[in-house]
């Protein structure tokens, strides 16, 4: 896309892309050190984590405020005002992928002596999925890329199947054996919190799928009605 | 060449509180296959679109595009100029404005026009209305008095000089002159209002009061407007029409055009990446 007469717009959209790449790093980092916290029961990684949500608070914070002095300054329209509406939009599940994070690391302290009710390695793939998601819906808001919109919204229904399949998992241990039912369903909240932040990706997906064709496709009867596939 | 009609029994017009309604839409000016010259210079090129009823159509487009040419082609304004010429078909009530045998006056009575510098005559408030009606209509003083006021009613502007109707129209203000301009064209009942750049010269609060008339003047009248401030053609109008070196490059409903337009040319105007 050819640059905006007026080049300080251009700098303003690229400072809200780069929070928005930031905060989305940041919180990739926090929800992978969050698992591994669960994992190892390492409650340093927690503190990690919660310092990490203080700062994308923040800058969710400053996005916002950014977004807004964009729009009063320069009341954009069309494409440009698509994107800053996405970057508010987009602010707001990285702060709560933040917030699962935090739930996630929280419950560590509930395995530091390592006594991980179920074989963690489903746990580890799921988190590891929606952590692709993220960096591919951070990296396809920034290029602009419809069709990397529409994989990751794929995606999405994969991760709901691991959700299912990994509590139903967790429901049979607690049955099985009482004693380990206080684990098992801090691991329940933990996959819960993991299929959310895949939810979030794939709002992020959606909006991507807004700038770029100014299709509200958020809800799968709307994306039918625009003819897409997904 | 862009030729575009919008199918006017179809058209989806948002209502003011952002909703939508499907209403049934009539062409109140359909343009065919305009072309217009400035002696050898074209400045427009076989335009063809159609202005709703009872709608605000803006047009916008940078600086010698033909806006305000073909504006100036509906009530004929550039008879007034030697060497100034138009080909093709403008309809108004099926009727083509450009055939030899169209009434000037009388076409210019239907299609009224603002210009962006207020031009009040140098008459008392009271003439400036009165003057028009009278080179249509034989009306009795009290009949005169009536109209002059049910103008000024519709240009929002009675309240301001129902006591100073005798003082001159040049002592207003900037904004007040312009709605005695537009009070001035109602007054001898237009079918179309032509508004050319209308709040240019005004300050932001004339500017809104101009644009909240706008919006009520166009319940009764077809209004055609030509502004560079593309944040009033979102504001005020229900088309808009893009307009690049004489050629009508995309035409739509507003909303649309602001949010999602068809044409790259059309974003990269609007967005301000033009140039």
């Amino acid at each position: 896309m050819t640059e905006h007469t007026y080049r300080q717009f251009d700098a303003d959209i690229d400072s809200i892309r780069s929070t928005f790449t930031t905060m989305g790093g940041l919180v990739e980092r926090q929800l992978l050190r969050a698992i591994d916290a669960v994992r190892y029961g390492d409650l340093r990684l927690t503190t990690a984590v919660l310092v990490d949500e203080r700062q994308i608070n923040q800058m969710q914070v400053e996005s916002d405020l950014r977004c807004n002095q964009i729009i009063a300054k320069r009341q954009p329209i069309a494409i440009d005002l698509r994107e800053i509406i996405g970057v508010m939009h987009g602010v707001n599940d990285l702060e709560r992928i933040g917030d699962e994070a935090k739930k996630i690391a929280l419950k560590a302290q509930q395995f530091v002596d390592g006594n991980l009710p179920i074989p963690f390695d489903q746990v580890l793939r799921m988190a590891e999925i929606v952590a692709d998601m993220l960096r591919s819906a951070i990296d396809g808001f920034l290029r602009q890329d419809q069709t990397a919109a529409e994989n990751l919204i794929q995606r999405d229904v994969e991760v709901d199947a691991l959700r299912d399949e990994l509590i139903s998992l967790l429901m049979k241990r607690m049955s099985d054996d009482s004693a380990r039912v206080s684990e098992a369903l801090s691991l329940v909240f933990v996959v819960q919190s993991l299929e959310r932040v895949g939810d979030h990706a794939k709002n992020i997906a959606e909006y991507i799928m807004h700038v770029v064709s100014g299709v509200d496709s958020r809800h799968p009867e709307r994306r039918a009605a625009a003819g897409q596939s997904i | 060449m862009t030729s575009i009609s919008i199918d006017m029994s179809n058209s989806v017009v948002s209502n003011n509180s952002g909703g939508a309604t499907a209403e049934p839409l009539e062409a109140a000016i359909r343009v065919r296959n305009l072309n217009f010259f400035y002696g050898k210079f074209q400045g427009l090129k076989d335009v063809s679109l159609d202005i709703a009823r009872g709608k605000v159509t803006a047009f916008i487009g940078p600086s010698g595009c033909g806006k305000s040419t073909l504006l100036r082609t509906f009530n004929r304004m550039f008879d007034l100029y030697p060497g100034q010429r138009a080909e093709g078909q403008i309809l108004l009530n099926g009727n083509n404005v450009l055939a030899k045998e169209q009434d000037i006056n009388l076409l210019r009575a239907k299609v009224g026009m603002v210009f962006q510098k207020p031009t009040p005559f140098p008459m008392t408030i009271y003439e400036n209305i009165a003057f028009g009606v009278r080179l249509y209509e034989s009306l009795g003083q009290r009949d005169m008095d009536d109209r002059v006021e049910w103008a000024l009613r519709k240009a929002a502007l009675w309240e301001e000089v129902k006591s100073k109707l005798q003082q001159s129209g040049l002592s207003l203000s900037g904004g007040q002159q312009q709605r005695l301009c537009i009070a001035r064209t109602v007054a001898v009942k237009p079918e179309v209002l032509l508004l050319d750049e209308p709040t240019s010269a005004l300050d932001p609060i004339s500017t809104t009061k101009v644009e909240e008339l706008i919006n009520e003047l166009k319940h009764d009248y077809t209004i055609a407007i030509v502004t560079h401030n593309m944040q009033q053609a979102a504001r005020i109008s229900d088309f808009t029409a893009y307009m690049y070196i004489g050629e009508l490059v995309e035409f739509g409903e507003t909303n649309q055009i602001f949010i999602k337009p068809v044409k790259q040319a059309t974003e990269d105007y609007i967005t301000g990446r033009f140039g």
